[in-house]
Order: structure tokens, then C-alpha cells, then sequence
């Protein structure tokens, strides 16, 4: 088979254009005003359907969730700009959901994942805390997490939040509306590698202004605030597949940056 | 309907009439279903909420193609790249080392990996589409030149690769 061919052949899975829907309708959503009118609506009658305690919706999946499902996916942003929702979260079994107060739809968010630990780092705008602990804590209970953390951002309006994944576990998020949610599905069984991820890191310090402020200064790198393997923190710019990939990456920072090419394994926590 | 929702209608049928060649790409880059589906799905959403960025509507085809690469980059380089090279890729070394003809011998498919993400869809569109420099240049918006230069330089950098095996062996 030549080159062609083996490209020709990949097969498309069936889901393909039901991907592509749910993003032409997410595209969508922003800009229609009647949608706008039935979430207010929306919102209005969830505030007198969770007073009965009723489920506006529930969908058959492996634990039954509330709301409208919106996508599902392993990476990616969405939501819409909101101010001040609660964020609350409750775990059962393999699954942790993120609650935001009453809102309708999800904030603004982001989900990326990064390896070495590997980890979803969940950005969130215009949510704020009813009680941090609780929602850590509630995180850690779900099977599949080796352990969860907030970054210190100097940003009031924005959190970012680390789950740290088990070996051989994988997370899928699910976006959901009426009411808002984020929905984290962890599931084992995943082939694991073990491969070595080079980036660029700085010493490990507390959790403390200098991080935060090391954060700000490096922000045109897109810096992460990861934790050690004694509970401390460290900056890390970037991953990369070779020490000779770092290396190049490390020439571009400032002269004179605190960081520093290191390697760890996929799964392995940073090193202090 | 508003002009803004018809012309993401219009748009989404031409994403959903060359969803199977942009789910492509993304695959050979990810060589994962699932994280395929991810970015053809986050591509489009980018795409047509800056819709208000194409300059011309008839280059909509390819401005899509390079989102669809351009989301594929940084979904690896978040990953940090962790794709092996298989081990059948190894095995395909070709008996001579000439620069010519090394993409119909080599399993050019499974060398991608090898390849820095940027370089990636040079290839793609060069052999598997059977593209021409002309047209890459179009599609990717970069000089013809350029386009020439990264396609040797992935071939370049495949045969380098396949020399230190032979050395080794």
C-alpha cells in the first residue's frame, strides 16, 4: 500500500459528524438571543425545579447525571462568561463533578493535559470558593486521583485547578448545562508508557508569593505551578520529548531565568 | 436567523464535506481516535467563532486545514510528544540511503512520529494528499520555497534517522 493509500484508509469513526455538530452548536450558542431568552428561562425554572428537588434531566449514562449534556471530551475551553458562580464539587465512584452555583451553563474554562505527573489542569474565570477543602477533598475521593490542588493565581476572578491522575487512569470531561457542570469520569486500564518528559523547571519553593510572582513574570511561556513529592511547588515551562528539545527551548528564556532542564517519568511525581 | 448564525451553517457544511480529510490529518498526528475527534471538534469551534478573521471565503478550505494542524501542534506539545516511534518503523530501514525515492519505501505513515510537530504536515499534504509545492504553499499560507525546505528537511531528518540505525545494526 503506498503512502496514499494508508491515508486514505484511516478510518473515520461514525462519531465524526455528531463532533462536528456539537461544536458548530457551541459556535452558535454565543450568538443566538433566543437561546439566551430560554436559558434565562431555563435557569428560572431550575431555581423552582430544585426547590422540589426534582431533575430537570436525567441521562442514562454509567453514573446518572443531571443536566443537559453539552460535549464530551478530553481537552479543550468553553463555557460562558459568568461572575462570582460557586464552585462546589461531588464524587462517586470513578466520578467527580464540578457544581457552579445555579448558573445555567458552565463559566469559561479550559482543559489541558500535561504529563510528568500526569495531570488535568482546569482553568476557570469568574467562579469563586464556598469552601476550598471540601472541594479538594471531595476530588481526592474519586477513584482514579492520586491528588488534587489549586495553583495561586494572582487573578481573583480565575482558579485554576490540578487533578493528578493515577497511574494507568484516564479522564474524560463532560460539559453540562441546565444546570451547569463539569463532569470528570476517570477510568483505568490505560496502557502506560512510562516515558520520560523533559521540561523546564525552577527549584521548588512553598506555596507562596514568589510563585505566584515567578508565574507572572514567565506568563508569555505559559508557566504551570506544579507540585513536588514533598508538597512544594515548582514552575514548569513546557514538555518536551528530548533533552536537546529543552535544551532549545531553555536558549529562548531570558538571560539569566531560574529554570532548568529536567526530565521525570509520565507518571512520576516532580522531584524537589 | 442572523447573518452570523446562517454563515456558521454555511461554513459548518463545508467543515462536515471535508470532515473525513481534516479528521485525517489530526489522526496522523495524534494516532489516537479519540483525541482525533477532539480537535477536528475544537478546530471548528475556533474556526467559526473567528469567522470575522477570513479575509476571503474562498479560502476557507485551507484556513480550516491549518487550524486543524495548528490544534493538532498544541495538543502534542501539551502531551509533551509522548508518542513512540513503533517498533515496525524501525524494522522498514531501507536498504539504500538515497534521498530520492526514501518516501516510497519507508512507511512514511508510522515516520511521522519521528518528525517535530511542525514538520508533520508538510508530509501529510506532500505524500499522502499528493500535493504540490504550490499548492502546500497555498494551503499551509507559507512560501513555496518554504514549503520545499520543510519537506526535504523531514525527509532529511527521516534518512539521518535511519542511517545511525544501520550504523548501530
Amino acid at each position: 500500500m503506498d503512502n496514499r493509500e494508508i491515508f486514505e484508509n484511516i478510518p473515520v469513526p461514525n462519531e465524526l459528524d455528531e463532533v462536528i455538530d456539537r461544536a458548530i452548536r457551541r459556535a452558535e450558542k454565543r450568538y443566538s438571543p433566543v437561546k439566551q431568552i430560554f436559558a434565562a428561562a431555563a435557569c428560572l425554572a431550575l431555581a423552582l425545579f430544585t426547590a422540589a428537588n426534582t431533575p430537570l434531566y436525567t441521562y442514562a449514562q454509567d453514573v446518572p447525571v443531571i443536566g443537559d449534556v453539552v460535549r464530551v471530551f478530553r481537552i479543550g475551553a468553553g463555557g460562558e462568561i459568568t461572575d462570582g458562580q460557586e464552585l462546589g464539587a461531588e464524587s462517586e465512584g470513578g466520578s467527580v463533578q464540578l457544581t457552579f452555583g445555579e448558573a445555567s451553563t458552565a463559566p469559561v474554562y479550559e482543559v489541558e493535559r500535561f504529563a510528568a505527573p500526569e495531570r488535568v489542569v482546569i482553568t476557570m474565570h469568574g467562579v469563586r470558593f464556598t469552601d476550598r477543602d471540601e472541594v479538594i477533598a471531595n476530588i481526592e475521593a474519586a477513584e482514579g486521583v492520586a491528588g488534587a490542588y489549586f495553583a495561586l493565581v494572582m487573578d481573583d476572578s480565575m482558579m485554576q485547578l490540578v487533578v493528578e491522575l493515577e497511574r494507568g487512569f484516564d479522564c474524560t470531561v463532560t460539559e453540562l448545562a441546565d444546570p451547569a457542570g463539569l463532569k470528570l469520569d476517570f477510568t483505568g486500564g490505560v496502557e502506560t508508557t512510562d516515558e520520560t518528559v523533559w521540561y523546564l523547571r525552577s527549584e521548588s519553593m512553598p506555596r507562596g508569593e514568589n510563585l505566584a510572582m515567578l508565574c507572572e513574570q514567565y506568563a508569555e511561556f505559559q508557566p504551570h505551578q506544579v507540585r513536588t513529592v514533598s508538597g512544594n511547588f515548582a514552575v514548569v515551562i513546557g514538555s518536551y520529548g528530548s533533552e536537546d528539545d529543552a535544551k532549545t527551548a531553555l536558549a529562548q528564556l531570558p538571560e539569566g531565568s531560574p529554570f532548568y532542564a529536567a526530565s521525570s517519568k509520565q507518571y512520576e511525581p516532580l522531584g524537589d | 436567523m442572523s447573518k452570523k448564525t446562517m454563515d456558521m451553517r454555511e461554513y459548518g457544511e463545508r467543515i462536515h464535506a471535508s470532515g473525513r480529510r481534516l479528521y485525517r490529518i489530526a489522526y496522523c498526528y495524534v494516532k489516537n481516535e479519540q483525541d482525533a475527534l477532539d480537535i477536528v471538534g475544537d478546530a471548528t469551534y475556533k474556526a467559526l467563532k473567528s469567522l470575522d478573521n477570513l479575509r476571503e471565503p474562498d479560502a476557507f478550505d485551507s484556513w480550516m486545514t491549518r487550524l486543524v494542524v495548528s490544534t493538532s501542534i498544541d495538543f502534542l506539545r501539551r502531551r509533551g510528544r509522548c508518542v513512540t516511534a513503533p517498533q515496525e518503523l524501525l524494522e522498514a530501514a531501507p536498504d539504500e540511503g538515497g534521498l530520492s525515492g526514501l518516501e516510497d519505501k519507508l512507511d512514511l505513515y508510522s515516520a511521522l512520529d519521528l518528525l517535530p510537530a511542525e514538520d508533520k504536515a508538510y508530509v501529510i499534504l506532500k505524500y499522502f494528499e499528493g500535493k504540490t509545492f504550490a499548492q502546500i504553499s497555498g494551503e499551509l499560507d507559507v512560501p513555496e520555497a518554504t514549503a520545499k525546505t520543510r519537506v526535504y528537511r523531514a525527509l532529511k531528518r527521516l534518512r539521518r534517522h535511519y542511517g545511525l540505525e544501520e550504523n548501530n545494526g
